[in-house]
């Protein structure tokens, strides 16, 4: 077992980890965080996106132990209180959500890049979500939603 | 008439939308008990052997390892559907038995305290197999190959039937055209992988079973069976399911029977959870078939004769095959007038995972071959595609000879022609393909689909509405959720008719002890099926509250309306009550009445309506590799009344970005009854940045039958997809791709050819 | 001869790599069957070592007698999981140290988009031996020095991309291959070391740096040199490191000419980001008019990432025109040992690398005369 200490959603933890638990592993059992999926556990769905210091990253390929002194964002850390993030919102508000098990790492995968790119056009949109498979809605409604989120995020200078 | 609806047809956003956003909706791979064992499935490494004798006395020493459940002691459930009616066909379901039919099939499973335990277990338990001869081509299957798959032999199913006569038909064509087409073995790739449930068999002797189930109902009836338990004494909840499509159509193979009985052994929750390769290699897929089609017309562009023979693989065992090749039936002849129809279907077994559910069932696969032959048909006579569709569709006041029902909505003409406008078929049609190694055509193919499935099934909807005192109220009903929204829309249906805001209408969750008899979700039937159930018992909760209001108000409650959770007489405005005061009075307060307003409904739906569509595929090939992009699809689609338009617009979406997928890039690829691509890697689903536009058109014909005029959607938007494409490609190139799906190699090969 | 450990024995006694067991492939890997089959039939294949990224065996089919069985057998015990254990060294000096002390049990993990799918059992646990993380030694840098360009083992795919130095011919090239190379998401972690030591015979970033005359940077226990890309690549799946050894970093040296460069990739059909069915990349360099220097490089189409000599040598010796291109096309096509896999046949991979080599060369002259 190693000591990691990582900040969860802005509260710093010191947990014990078994050297070969994926960091997804940590998140979904020891800190019962299952808004973090698990669908394919090789990197190609997506299900699993969070942010690792500010970078959209998958929880299935990285190790706990890897993650010693890093932030970590899961989707449980974006609402406040019962305040709904401006990407929750818009998933919502343009129909982005059908059986919903995709929408926390496509939210993450966009979370991040919004910040990185704050307007991005439909095809950066696209590319930010090309690791986030979804068999429900065609992509198109979130491509949307992550569109509008940009925009209103921009009108109202939110982080 | 117009009538102007507060909940139906309107896009209000869905009712587990801040459960799903915010991560908290939790799904069956979320859930955890106090004292929960895990368990894993040991799974046949042969495609067919006689499983000698299981050794788990390695595995037994190992500290933690709880409980064995072996094929020799539990049944497995090989059938659905057809069989639950009758009591000497319902024993059939169950097969138990020493055999394994396909790699990966179970052997046995071992529960344990945690999953490191479970695996080093896995390793120690040793399996004696008498490995037998395999069949992994279909057509060896109707061979005497001396290899019996089951013991009445590898034909599981055969059917034939005949409209008119075929051979007279034929004499009257002036065209006729015989192709024989393939398609591949789709996977359902729900992100969420198929196979998660948890048993809990608690010392009571009740069984409680968690699990992303499609029909909680009859994976109630196959467990009580399987335990030999009464009805009551099994209960199983429904959590979120992340997207079925059919995969979830039934107990899974392997797992809820297994999982249940460790955790009867052990008196302790017990989880099971299949990863993606288990999903993907042993879990049930579309049925992969090869079919021979002859179609006949007059020059004049008037169908005459369609003869059809159909070998669908339905893999190790059988549990949708025979609904699956009636399908191709129903939907074949229902879809066109052709007044000579000879349709025969053989499904036969084989050593590889089971074919099972795919949305669409059969149709996708019979849609491919019939849409092509049109096309192909209508190509020889030199008419536009959609005028031979539009001369020979089966329109809305005839009968369909399979239903046995005449067709009292169709809304394919409008489909046409919307989609064509939308699309801008004349002028693309007539447009040169290009210059360069790029060139461009468009295609397109209409579908019909069956709503429910009450021609043939057992198929109950049934639900439950319950007003609290402050107004708002509570709808119990089993019509599980997999995703595409059918509680939002049953909340709508409820607020329409009593008149209660939709925000103030809560769905329960699906638990077979307090959601009565559903049939569950397939054939595209909730918004039908569940909607009339829904509809029904709001209709009761809404003359229950009125006659409570007519005492109050003193006043005929047939005169009475509601509105906006306001209740009055429609001849004296200022004669009113709140529902809220009103449930007040009449549960509370008034100690003299303290009524329930409960209202609920049952049956069986009236009809099968039939749904729908149009798609146009518009695409680029590239003729020196053979790639092709589909470069937009407008795909209309007639679904009798859209009770919440986004909700449906997205089914429309999301069906034709399978639809590609099942065209140009999807299907399992066996070696010797390997699955040699059981992950997202080599099975191929499209992305984001893969993806064209799709332009969703809805159709409204207004079925009698329905709620408000609603039939289904579902299913239809992925059915007609890949004709349109290989429709479409035609019209580039001039090639005709049989085979699906339609790589770029088999593309350039045809290509060539020319 | 390759100094790589020959695990040919172990096959024979009829031990199946997990990867033939479960019978899947690893990302970017044609799977053994089709390798062992192709290893048997064509000569680019016949001396090349194959390691299996599953299980780390490495295997040479040459002199394996046709009839032996490499594929069915029951137990095995050969291949039982390692002891685990994690380390994350904070030098150079230490990072040798636990490679010469665990040997073949030791496997460096930066960015771990290739060795966590690859370790991921049936049931999604992770089975590697003693993982060691260089992602603390400073090894993500891209820097311009009057040598080339540097850029570290673990510098990130996306820092690739963003980087100004990849925006310019004909280096831009890196970047062409890099934004194809995976989605957004993966690029955030994957690196390029990563990709390169994979040795997978589709590595989309090979392609480019191997048109550039790229060199690596060798670290090991008896000091640092400098090797070309080339000689790097063994076989599939395999490199000339020894088990002791790790990659520094990759230099790109400056070119001296005006040079064009190109970056093509055929994936399935209507798929922006795959792994390729084959991959090509081109650099000419011109003096005046004239093409002096040319690099045609093909993935997917071999045991490895290979230059395609021949037709380079037709290219830079005659004038750029139509012919010239389609005569090096077919040449390309002739060098080219591509094997039958899920992805595509061989006879379709052939075609295709003329087709690519075709195109990605009329794209550079269309550019040369502009």
């Amino acid at each position: 077992m190693k000591t990691i200490r990582i900040n969860i959603n802005g509260e710093w933890k010191k947990l014990k980890v078994n050297p070969q638990d994926r960091l997804i592993d940590t998140l979904r059992g020891q800190l019962g965080l299952t808004g973090t999926k698990e669908g394919c556990g090789e990197g190609e769905c997506g299900a699993c996106t969070i942010n690792l210091n500010g970078k959209a990253v998958l929880a299935c390929l990285i190790l706990s132990v890897q993650t010693d002194e890093s932030r970590i964002l899961t989707i449980e850390g974006l609402q406040k209180g019962l305040e709904l993030h401006p990407l929750q919102t818009a998933f919502l508000n343009e129909s982005a959500v059908q059986c919903g098990f995709c929408t926390p790492g496509m939210i993450m995968a966009a979370h991040a890049f919004i910040r990185e790119n704050p307007e991005p056009d439909m095809q950066m949109v696209k590319e930010c979500l090309a690791n986030n498979l979804c068999r429900c809605t065609g992509y198109e409604k979130p491509v949307k939603a992550v569109l509008a989120a940009a925009c209103s995020m921009r009108e109202t200078n939110h982080d | 008439m117009t009538e102007a609806y507060t909940s139906v047809g309107k896009s209000f956003q869905r009712i587990d939308g801040v459960d799903k956003v915010t991560g908290s909706a939790k799904f069956a791979t979320d859930l955890s008990f106090a004292n929960m064992l895990h368990a894993r499935l040991l799974r046949s490494p042969h495609a067919h052997a006689v499983v000698r004798h299981i050794d788990t006395s390695d595995a037994e020493k190992l500290n933690g390892v709880k409980a064995f459940a072996t094929i020799f002691e539990v049944p497995k459930v090989i059938q659905y559907w057809f069989f639950l009616r009758n009591e000497k066909k319902k024993q059939q379901m169950f097969l138990c038995d020493n055999i394994v039919r396909f790699i990966g099939d179970p052997i046995l499973a071992i529960a344990a305290t945690d999953q490191e335990i479970l695996e080093n277990a896995l390793a120690l338990v040793k399996v004696e197999y008498e490995p037998l001869k395999a069949i992994h081509d279909p057509l060896d299957a109707l061979k005497e190959t001396g290899v019996t798959i089951h013991k009445q032999g590898n034909i599981a199913f055969k059917v034939k039937k005949e409209f008119g006569n075929i051979n007279a038909g034929f004499e009257t064509a002036d065209v006729i055209v015989e192709n024989t087409y393939h398609t591949s073995k789709q996977k359902h790739a729900s992100i969420e992988p198929i196979g998660t449930c948890v048993a809990d068999f608690q010392s009571n002797g009740r069984l409680t079973l968690y699990s992303s189930t499609q029909l909680p109902h009859w994976s109630q009836h196959y467990l009580a069976e399987i335990h030999g338990l009464s009805l009551n004494a099994v209960r199983v909840i429904k959590p979120y399911t992340g997207g079925a499509f059919g995969g979830r159509c039934g107990l899974i193979h392997g797992l809820e029977a297994m999982c249940s009985v460790l955790s009867r052994k052990t008196l302790r929750p017990v989880k099971m959870s299949f990863s993606r390769t288990e999903d993907f290699s042993a879990t049930e897929s579309r049925h992969p078939m090869t079919i021979r089609m002859k179609t006949g017309a007059t020059k004049e562009g008037i169908l005459v004769a369609n003869e059809v023979d159909i070998l669908s693989d339905t893999g190790a065992y059988g549990t949708h095959y025979i609904g699956v090749i009636a399908d191709c039936l129903s939907t074949g002849v229902g879809l066109y007038k052709i007044p000579h129809y000879s349709f025969q279907g053989t499904v036969v077994y084989t050593n590889k995972s089971m074919s099972g559910a795919l949305r669409g069932y059969g149709n996708p696969q019979m849609n491919f071959a019939q849409e092509s032959q049109m096309d192909i048909i209508a190509q020889k006579i030199n008419l536009d595609p959609m005028e031979f569709r539009l001369k020979n569709y089966r329109p809305a006041g005839e009968m369909d000879p399979v239903l046995n029902g005449m067709i009292l909505s169709n809304g394919l003409e409008e489909c046409l022609k919307k989609g064509a406008a939308s699309s801008g078929w004349k002028e693309k049609r007539v447009r040169p393909p290009g210059h360069g190694p790029l060139k461009k055509g468009i295609g397109l193919s209409i579908m019909l689909h069956g709503t429910g499935a009450a021609r043939a099934l057992p198929d109950p909807g049934s639900a439950t509405i319950m007003i609290h005192s402050d107004g708002t109220a509570c709808l119990m009903t089993a019509a599980a959720d997999e995703g595409q929204g059918s509680r939002t829309v049953l909340a709508q249906v409820a607020s329409q008719i009593l008149g209660i805001d939709f925000k103030d209408i809560r769905v329960s969750d699906t638990d077979t002890d307090i959601t009565p008899l559903d049939c569950g979700t397939h054939g595209s039937r909730q918004a039908y099926c569940g909607g009339l159930a829904v509809r029904d018992a709001a209709v009761q909760a809404r003359e229950k509250i009125l006659v409570h209001a007519g005492n109050i108000l003193k006043t005929k409650s047939n005169q009475l309306r509601i509105e906006s959770g306001i209740i009055f007489d429609a001849f004296n405005l200022d004669n009113k009550i709140s529902m809220k005061d009103l449930m007040q009075k009449i549960q509370i307060q008034d100690m003299g009445i303290c009524a329930q307003i409960i209202g609920s409904a049952s049956g069986i739906a009236p009809a099968m309506p039939g749904y729908y569509g149009a798609v146009f595929a518009e695409v680029e090939v590239n003729i020196r590799t053979g790639e092709v992009k589909v470069l937009r699809l407008t795909s209309a689609y007639d679904v009798g009344k859209a009770i919440n338009p986004e909700l449906v617009r997205g089914q429309i979406v999301g069906g034709g970005v399978m639809g590609i997928g099942f065209a140009l890039t999807e299907g399992l690829l066996l070696d010797k009854g390997h699955i040699v691509n059981p992950g997202f890697s080599d099975y191929r689903l499209l992305r984001a940045c893969d993806v064209p536009p799709v332009i969703p058109i809805i159709v409204e014909s207004n079925e009698p039958t329905g709620p408000f005029g609603a039939k289904g959607i579902g299913e239809g938007a992925m059915v007609n997809v890949a004709s349109a494409v290989a429709n479409a490609i035609y019209h580039a190139v001039g090639v005709r791709l049989t085979d699906l799906c339609m790589t770029s190699e088999k593309i350039l090969g045809e290509l060539q050819k020319h | 001869m390759s100094r790589q450990k020959i695990h040919a024995q172990v096959i024979r006694i009829g031990n199946p790599p997990f990867c033939l067991k479960s019978y899947r492939q690893c990302r970017g890997c044609f799977g053994w069957r089709n390798m062992i089959r192709a290893a048997r039939s064509k000569a680019a294949w016949q001396d090349r070592p194959i390691k299996c990224l599953l299980t780390g065996l490495t295997l040479k089919i040459g002199g394996i007698p046709e009839d032996t069985d490499l594929i069915t057998g029951g137990n095995t015990d050969a291949i039982q999981l390692k002891s685990r254990g994690f380390h994350k060294p904070g030098t150079i000096e230490e990072t040798i140290d636990l490679l010469v002390k665990y040997q073949r049990d030791a496997c460096l993990i930066a960015g771990g988009t290739d060795i966590l799918p690859r370790h991921q059992g049936d049931g999604n646990r992770l089975t590697a031996g003693h993982l060691i993380d260089i992602s603390g030694l400073g090894l993500d840098y891209i820097q311009n020095t009057d040598a080339g360009i540097h850029i570290g083992a673990a510098t990130r795919i996306n820092d690739l991309i963003s980087s100004p130095v990849f925006s310019s011919e004909p280096y831009g090239v890196l970047a062409e291959a890099a934004r194809v190379h995976s989605t957004h998401t993966i690029r955030n972690r994957a690196t390029i070391g990563g990709n390169l030591c994979n040795a997978s015979p589709c590595a989309d970033l090979a392609l480019p740096l191997l048109a550039l005359d790229a060199y690596l940077v060798i670290l090991g226990p008896n000091g640092k040199h400098l090797i070309d890309l080339e000689s790097f690549f063994q076989g599939p799946n395999c490199t000339i490191l020894e088990p002791d050894q790790m990659m520094q970093e990759i230099l790109i040296p400056f070119t001296n000419h005006l040079a064009l460069s190109g970056f093509l990739k055929l994936g399935r059909h209507q798929t922006k980001i795959d792994t390729a069915i084959v991959n090509v990349a081109t650099r000419l360099s011109f003096k005046e008019n004239d093409c002096i220097d040319a690099r045609i490089v093909i993935g997917s189409a071999g045991p490895m990432v290979f230059r395609a000599k021949k037709a380079e040598a037709l290219i830079k010796t005659g004038i750029l025109d139509d012919d010239a291109i389609n005569l090096a096309a077919g040449t390309a096509m002739q060098e080219a040992s591509p094997l039958d896999d899920i992805r595509a046949s061989a006879a379709y991979r052939k075609e295709m690398v003329a087709e690519l080599v075709k195109e990605s060369l009329k794209i550079i002259m269309k550019r040369s005369l502009s």
